[in-house]
């Protein structure tokens, strides 16, 4: 009986659409409460290839994963650098290891981007 | 019902989509540096990929080293031959020639052969250790090619660009200004919030942002100061810390003086010029490190009222201070 009042009340449709807003409703829950913490973001070739975490140290070789480029990026105690690489400029392991506080080392022959985007800006110039 | 039901469906779909994915950045290569753009919306990652094609094409017309671009013609040509150029390189050089002239020749896009001799272009530049400065004889030499006005003929009606006897071995490259204008008319198509960063020319469309200035001396990456973008506004930032080398203590860094052939040093170790004309900016910026503080000054008044732009300035010293000009919120960082 009262699975019959249910189903009179509300039609198949506006069940799916309960579930659905449902669904809206948490999304947005979990994505407007995401904590601000600092990552490290890596790009190779324009996609983002890894994201780190700056406050957990670890050692990233990227030949470990892709093909071709050997280049070693090294987080610790909060700050990210590149620590060996294969480019023939050397430009990203002499670039300065970057903190929360923001910035990016770049290995241009690599297409390689190293970002931390500090929360305060939005960009550095 | 069924209908009403979809569609009530996959609008709210398209609801969730724009909640989860409301920023989309991407980065490309391109102009030898990164291109960083942030859109807000939900069809941007076709919108960052135009960007990036057109910031493409516009490099394959403005490179001095892609075969077959307008500035490869021009810097292998033969006196007296005239250079058939596309419409951009035609405004790069109508820019190139105003500002030539009103900061007495501190911008000077002829003085490739110098940034050559040192190693500072793009395709030569590297951190490789042991690097030794050109000796005298070569930058004086180098030097007799520098000269805008003096080295090229420019004929706006035919859109052509000619060596004047004398100079076979002139070249030019608006790398001081390319980015900067390549951010500024990317910027003219969107209608978008948008922020497009290409190797710190910013520019920053439908909406405000917090721009950092990058630190010019700090051992860690951190920013310098930090100020608001307005929507329009473009930045760009000439420091001596980007490209250089170190040689028996000394640095030597890529912003040179067109005047002596030898890196600026007149007591700005970096500048930051904002305004809404993204090729001016970044020309100033250089312009400005080569004729520090107060000649700077001067320029930028005198540019703002001959070209009725609205123009601030960051300034920071050799002994880190800062001076803002203009009317810009910029905050040093505590
Ligand atoms: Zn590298």
């Amino acid at each position: 009986m009262k699975n019959k009042l249910f189903k009179d009340i509300f039609k198949k449709g506006d069940i799916l659409i309960a579930v659905v807003l449902i669904v809206a409703v948490v999304l947005t829950a979990v994505f407007a409460t995401r904590t601000e913490e600092s990552f490290v973001e890596i790009y190779v070739d324009g996609h983002l290839a890894y994201q780190l975490d700056l406050d957990a140290d670890i050692v990233v070789d990227l030949a470990d994963t892709i093909h071709k480029i050997d280049l070693v990026v090294e987080v610790k105690d909060g700050m990210v650098k590149v620590t060996e690489s294969n480019c023939p400029d050397k430009l990203c392991v002499h670039s300065s290891a970057v903190s929360s506080a923001g910035g990016m080392i770049i290995c241009l022959p690599n297409k390689v981007v190293v970002k931390v985007t500090p929360k305060e800006v939005d960009a550095i110039s | 019902m069924r209908k009403k039901t979809a569609l009530f469906i996959i609008t709210i779909l398209i609801c969730i989509v724009s909640l989860t994915a409301c920023s989309s950045t991407e980065q490309f290569f391109v102009f030898g540096t990164f291109l960083d753009v942030t859109i807000d919306g939900i069809s941007s990652s076709k919108l960052v990929g135009q960007i990036n094609n057109y910031m493409v094409g516009l490099e394959e017309v403005l490179s001095p080293t892609i075969e077959g671009s307008d500035l490869y013609k021009i810097n292998n040509a033969k006196a007296g031959e005239a250079i058939h150029c596309g419409e951009d390189t035609m405004a790069l050089f109508a820019v190139a020639e105003t500002l030539h002239k009103l900061t007495d020749g501190a911008y000077d896009p002829t003085i490739y052969p110098l940034v050559r001799l040192w190693n500072f272009s793009g395709d030569k530049f590297s951190h490789v250790e042991g690097k030794t400065p050109p000796t005298d004889d070569a930058i004086s030499n180098a030097l007799r090619l520098v000269g805008f006005d003096k080295v090229f003929a420019i004929d706006h009606v035919a859109g052509t660009v000619t060596k004047k006897q004398g100079y076979d071995n002139a070249m030019v490259d608006f790398g001081g200004m390319a980015k900067g204008y390549a951010v500024d008319k990317a910027m003219d198509s969107l209608d978008k919030k948008a922020l497009i960063n290409l190797g710190g020319n910013i520019g920053a469309i439908g909406k405000d942002y917090t721009i950092g200035i990058g630190n010019p001396r700090e051992s860690v990456t951190a920013y310098y100061g930090s100020f608001t973008l307005c929507q329009g506004q473009l930045i760009s930032t000439s420091g001596d810390y980007e490209r250089c080398f170190f040689h028996e203590g000394e640095r030597y860094h890529h912003i040179l003086n067109p005047a002596t052939g030898k890196p600026s040093n007149s007591g700005l170790i970096s500048v930051s010029i904002v305004c809404s004309d993204g090729a001016v900016g970044d020309a100033l910026s250089t312009a400005v490190m080569v004729l520090g503080a107060e000649k700077g000054k001067e320029v930028v008044a005198r540019i703002s009222s001959v070209l009725g732009l609205d123009i601030s300035a960051i300034l920071i010293f050799s002994d880190l201070s800062f001076e803002v000009v203009g009317q810009i919120d910029f905050v040093k960082k505590a």
